[in-house]
């Protein structure tokens, strides 16, 4: 045990607070693996949710009505529905009739794990709503801009590219990091399908060793820091991104 | 005179009362608050055949729950009121938080009675069931002996008593859920290699078609373990009615008439148990 390991021992033996993944070293891996998979979590469904987020803004601003259409109903059902149901409605409803292919057990499963479950259900929920963000950027940018671009010969997709998504992105920053601060938060809810996170490796913990206080706390903790970091990089890029004289 | 007489009584007087007081001291809180209620809060599980399981018309039913129904009416004798039970349905992840918590004033869930579980709630002895942790998997699969499960992925029961011990031991990877039923549901999808399950429940799956066509026990039971009821820490007259009960079950064989009733197939440890107290 080193001096760490030590004081989390005597908290436990003189004040009964049980830390044990600070000074148990087994359970301290069991935690950093959980937490790895949170930020692995976090990180791939934030990338995913904001391609469909982008993708599905500009298929809303499609001349296509049916295409429109989709992106509407996908809107819809994602945004109207809790995150959790659709979790167990993936891998459980969905999940079970996918095509079966053999793993390395021998077995039958159905494609996706719960892992790839858990990052395709995230990344739809949270998209939906960046698809709306989105939008709500797009509109934002004054007509009189868009049409200055074509004036100057810009086509519908080069316009997008070079003028409208870079203004609109600039607006949607805000509500942006909002969604995707929730996007953080709700992966915990992955541990409804058995993927091992932080939650659902301290609820491992704590149902062996009763330290359900202690362990609530650490959670907390946890994604306190997670997302804070997470709120401070996106005021970084929002300041750098930023253009003198063009403010909201 | 008077003040003599005033004298001489108003000891006894001060006396009398604080006997008084150190008997109500003494009653029980859980006592007080199942009489006051007319009500016994009981954690049993729902998710758990035959143990605790739901009727067709949604009540809660089970070998467990014919258990509670027999405390409750040992209280409503002992306390003079009718009572009735209030089932808290709970999984094995929150029944002790659920207990601790006051949300019910009494546990049978099959909760297998550990020493660390005693330091937060009182475990009454003794126990009055008993099972242990066996692999349910395919047929197909090639399990026969538990050291074939090393490195392996297999599925379990959120907070069961086994999982860490088993972990350690094997390494294994563990895909747990809250319920039972997504537990099943997981091993029928081929998400793990077997199930890691009671064998006692899992007797009870096998005696279903659904069941047996595929899938067996695939090797010898192993951490044994006894069930225990619970109550909050600090209602001795609670518990020992508690525990007169369930010796009492055992004594009169109560326990295995329920299996019977229940078609679980009957435990050496109810056997074992009404051997150890029929003559008591």
């Amino acid at each position: 045990m080193n001096v760490f390991q030590e004081f989390f021992y005597w908290l436990y033996d003189a004040y009964g607070l049980n830390f044990i993944v600070f000074y148990d070293s087994w359970e301290f891996n069991r935690y950093l693996v959980g937490l790895t998979n949170t930020l692995y979590l976090c990180v791939i469904c934030v990338v995913l949710s904001v391609v469909v987020g982008i993708a599905g803004a500009w298929l809303q601003t499609s001349r296509f009505a049916p295409l429109r259409w989709v992106v509407y109903c996908y809107i819809q059902f994602f945004r109207n529905t809790p995150p959790l149901a659709q979790m167990y409605f993936f891998y459980f409803g969905l999940g079970s009739v996918m095509p079966r292919i053999t793993n390395d057990m021998g077995l039958q499963e159905p494609m996706f794990g719960n892992f790839e479950w858990a990052i395709i259900a995230l990344t739809l929920f949270a998209g939906a709503f960046n698809v709306e963000i989105f939008r709500s950027g797009i509109e934002a940018v004054p007509k009189t801009t868009v049409e200055a671009a074509s004036a100057l010969g810009y086509s519908r997709w080069k316009a997008y590219v070079h003028i409208i998504f870079p203004l609109a992105l600039r607006i949607c920053m805000p509500g942006l990091t909002n969604n995707l601060v929730n996007l953080l938060k709700t992966t915990s809810i992955a541990y409804a399908i058995g993927v091992a996170e932080v939650l659902y490796v301290a609820n491992q913990i704590w149902a062996v060793e009763f330290n359900v206080p202690e362990m609530m706390n650490l959670v907390l903790v946890t994604y306190l820091v997670i997302v804070s970091s997470f709120v401070w990089m996106m005021s970084r890029i929002t300041k750098r991104m930023r253009i003198p004289g063009y403010n909201w | 005179m008077f003040r003599k007489i005033l004298h001489g009584t108003l000891p006894v007087l001060a006396g009398l009362c604080a006997a008084g007081a150190a008997t109500d001291a003494s009653a029980d809180a859980a006592f007080d608050k199942i009489k006051d209620r007319g009500e016994l809060a009981v954690c049993s599980k729902v998710d758990y055949k035959p143990f605790g399981f739901r009727d067709t018309d949604g009540t809660p039913i089970g070998l467990e729950h014919d258990l509670i129904d027999d405390v409750r009416l040992r209280l409503e004798e002992k306390l003079g009121v009718a009572i009735k039970v209030n089932p808290i349905p709970v999984i094995a992840a929150n029944r002790i938080q659920f207990l601790e918590g006051g949300k019910c004033d009494l546990l049978i869930a099959t909760m297998t009675d550990k020493p660390e579980r005693r330091r937060t709630i009182d475990i009454i002895e003794p126990n009055y069931y008993s099972s242990g942790v066996n692999i349910l998997a395919l047929k197909t699969v090639n399990i026969n002996e538990w050291g074939d499960i090393q490195d392996q992925k297999m599925c379990s029961s959120q907070g069961a008593f086994w999982n860490k011990d088993l972990q350690q031991k094997y390494n294994i990877e563990l895909l747990t859920f809250a319920g039972i039923a997504e537990t099943e549901q997981a091993l029928m999808d081929g998400r793990c290699l077997g199930l890691l399950t009671d064998d006692s429940l899992a007797a009870m799956r096998l005696a279903q078609e659904r069941w047996n066509k595929d899938y067996e026990l695939k090797v010898d039971t192993i951490m044994d373990a006894s069930w225990g009821a619970a109550i909050q820490q600090g209602n001795p007259d609670f518990k020992a009615l508690m525990e007169e009960t369930i010796t009492d079950w055992h004594k009169s064989g109560k326990i295995m008439e329920l299996e019977d009733k229940w078609d679980v197939k009957r435990t050496p440890f109810a056997t074992s148990m009404h051997e150890k107290y029929k003559d008591s």
